[in-house]
């Protein structure tokens, strides 16, 4: 269920020498930056179950860009 | 006596007046390189004024306008100057958004620029004053005018913005450099600005190519540490340094993304400056060659 937001409401880029994932959130100006690669991005964004986010990610994305407070990010474990 | 003085500093035309003895001065001699104005069509009218009432008598102050904008709490009149230049930084920030801004000094070498962005109290402006009277051209001092969706930088050749003790020492290594009145207890502290080189001023008009981006930290105990960092670290820290990144959005993300990807990033931390000045020459310009 998260998936779309984050795809919606955010641009992200992952850096070629594989440092990490930076998300950029078009309507607030915030920044983030996870270590995801490329790979990982990809995992993430295609909903693959295997990828599991740890704590600290999760509230990383939690506290970024405009989530509905209806809206749990970790779903996306339960629904994939 | 009021003055009206036009500045062209590529690639906007200022029309400064003001009726400030002082403002005045400076204004003739730090802008006397500057390029002549191709046009009469004015970016931005601005005004720098003696406060009026009572207090003029006792405890004169200078206000800033920016058209019909007032944008500031008027200063000390002998801070007059400084907050000229501090409101044509912020005419730039606030408006341009045809750039992406970075809060940056830029030097280069020929056509290759070199950005360092960092905030205040890194030593920036005495590592640009070093560097720009020491055969490197200035772009600008205080911000980068990028292009969108490219590597190329706008110049915006204005002074050299020097505070506290690094006043004493530029004044020490440059004797024969222009120098603004000093404004005293500013926010910053005690501030001067220091006209750029003559060939930096006739460069006003050449772009030039970002080929790496510094991130420079004086550290009075380290004589030359460098850090080369990785390209998550390098966009973090640019764009904690960018003006505009917010609001212009996806051309300002997709613009420094591209140039992190394209572009070595260090972090300097250096107590000597012909250290510094050896390393980007022999390390970061001789590699984007």
């Amino acid at each position: 269920m998260a998936l779309p937001v984050l795809k919606a409401q955010t641009l992200f880029h992952s850096f070629a020498d594989g440092s990490g994932t930076v998300f950029f959130d078009p309507d607030t100006g915030e920044t983030l930056a996870l270590e995801w690669n490329a790979t990982t991005l990809q995992a993430v964004l295609s909903g693959l179950c295997e990828v599991k986010l740890d704590p600290q990610t999760l509230n990383q994305l939690r506290a970024f860009g405009s989530w509905p407070d209806s809206m749990r990010l970790d779903e996306q474990h339960d629904d994939n | 006596m009021t003055i009206t003085k036009q500045l062209y500093l590529p690639p906007f035309t200022f029309s400064v007046t003001t009726d400030i003895p002082l403002v005045a001065a400076n204004l003739q001699r730090l802008y006397a390189h500057a390029p002549q104005a191709e046009s009469l069509l004015v970016d931005y009218p601005l005004r720098l004024e003696r406060g009026a009432g009572l207090r003029r008598l006792f405890k004169p102050q200078a206000r800033f306008f920016a058209d019909t904008q007032e944008p500031f709490q008027p200063l000390q009149l002998q801070q007059g100057y400084a907050m000229l230049e501090w409101g044509m930084n912020w005419c730039i920030a606030a408006h341009e958004m045809q750039y992406v801004i970075i809060h940056s000094a830029v030097l280069a070498k020929g056509d290759k620029a070199i950005l360092f962005p960092a905030p205040p109290g890194s030593g920036k402006s005495t590592l640009t004053a070093y560097l720009a009277f020491n055969g490197w051209r200035l772009l600008s001092d205080e911000m980068a005018l990028i292009l969108p969706f490219s590597n190329k930088v706008q110049p915006f050749v204005r002074p050299i913005c020097l505070k506290n003790r690094s006043i004493a020492l530029a004044k020490s290594w440059f004797p024969t450099g222009v120098f603004s009145s000093i404004a005293t207890d500013t926010h910053k502290g005690d501030v001067v600005h220091l006209s750029p080189p003559a060939a930096s001023w006739q460069g006003a008009l050449q772009q030039a190519e970002i080929v790496a981006v510094v991130f420079p930290s004086y550290q009075a105990d380290t004589n030359l540490d460098i850090y080369s960092l990785d390209q998550t670290q390098a966009f973090m820290q640019l764009a904690r340094n960018a003006f505009n990144f917010g609001v212009i959005g996806q051309e300002g993300f997709a613009t420094l993304t591209a140039i992190i990807e394209q572009v070595p990033a260090f972090e300097v931390q250096y107590n000597d400056l012909t250290a510094v000045a050896a390393f980007l020459e022999q390390e970061v310009l001789a590699d984007a060659r």
